[in-house]
């Protein structure tokens, strides 16, 4: 039911923009919770890489004095991957292509993982 | 988790047979002085091999004059001996292993240099030093168990608080840890079999 929730707010967040192409929500140890990404992809492997880019993203943030992790940007010559806690306990994780307009996307993804985090 | 309680849980995993008991420590006590009155050899024996080891001779070089790292050693032995077999004394092996990792001893040298120590009592703890077969006998299995636990200790040690600083540093959950082992190693198990060209 929960997972039911979840994708459908997933769902909602990928055809808000053509920039996002795949999204997955997992919780903060890495284990996927929902997800709608292209096939092919290892789910196992994407949660647990998604979790740890965040908690390294957290402690670089903390050490660094640049304060609470709002996001880890991950960008590649095909596009950007970016993650965002939903919640304490969860992350979302999502693929955008490579001219995506990044301020729109923050905005979209930040209030799907404020929906999110309510649900958890 | 605490050290005491890391080498708990290492010391739980050996199979009750094997696992140094109250009886061994009995024993140990019981031979304590002949132990210590081997001291002497046992310190320059030990060195003796390792000096002549290309791995291992470098680390005592680094870690000052033979003098000093035969200190350590007969404050080690004397420590291993003295008892209280406890938690606390198990915790202080593993502390052992934190400080093999500060100064570069691996493992298989840890373990190859208690083997020695393992072949060489014998020559020491005889039926007339000890009083009889069956009690020298009795010691030497006292201290292949000690042995046992403290090289099972220490290299768990050794794997825990490698993993810890990962942990420290990256903020990863154990869970996580866990999970990504468990992802990759069919893909590790894999990678090894095709090196060695089995199924």
């Amino acid at each position: 039911m929960r997972a039911d929730v979840m994708t459908s707010i997933l769902s909602e967040l990928n055809g808000s923009t053509a920039d996002i192409g795949a999204s997955a929500v997992l919780s903060t140890d890495g284990l996927m919770m929902a997800s709608m990404l292209p096939a092919g992809l290892d789910e196992d492997r994407v949660g647990a890489m998604s979790a740890a880019m965040l908690s390294l993203g957290e402690r670089t943030a903390r050490e660094l004095s640049r304060g609470e992790l709002e996001q880890v940007l991950v960008k590649g010559g095909r596009g950007y991957v970016l993650m965002a806690h939903a919640g304490p306990e969860a992350v979302i994780s999502v693929l955008l292509k490579s001219n995506a307009r990044l301020g729109l996307v923050f905005l979209d993804v930040k209030r799907a993982a404020d929906s999110i985090s309510k649900i958890i | 988790m605490g050290i005491i309680e890391q080498a708990k849980k290492t010391l739980d995993a050996i199979p009750e047979g094997q696992r140094f008991s109250a009886r061994d420590a009995e024993i140990l006590t019981r031979h304590r002085e002949l132990l210590l009155s081997i001291e002497d050899d046992l310190v320059k024996g030990f060195y003796d091999t390792i000096q002549g080891n290309a791995h291992m001779a470098p680390i005592i070089s680094n870690g000052g004059a033979r003098s000093d790292r035969e200190t350590t050693l007969r404050r080690w032995w004397q420590r291993t001996l003295a008892g209280p077999f406890d938690d606390q004394y198990w915790g202080w092996q593993s502390l052992v292993g934190v400080v093999h990792i500060k100064v570069g001893v691996k493992n298989p040298m840890m373990m190859g240099m208690w083997t020695w120590v393992l072949e060489w009592l014998p020559t020491q703890a005889t039926a007339e030093a000890v009083g009889s077969e069956v009690a020298a006998r009795e010691l030497l299995g006292a201290v292949g168990r000690l042995a046992l636990a403290t090289q099972a200790i220490i290299a768990e040690s050794y794997l825990d608080n490698y993993l810890e600083t990962v942990i420290r540093i990256t903020g990863f959950k154990p869970a996580l840890l866990e999970r990504m082992f468990n992802n990759e190693i069919n893909t590790v198990l894999a990678e090894a079999r095709a090196q060695l060209g089995t199924i």
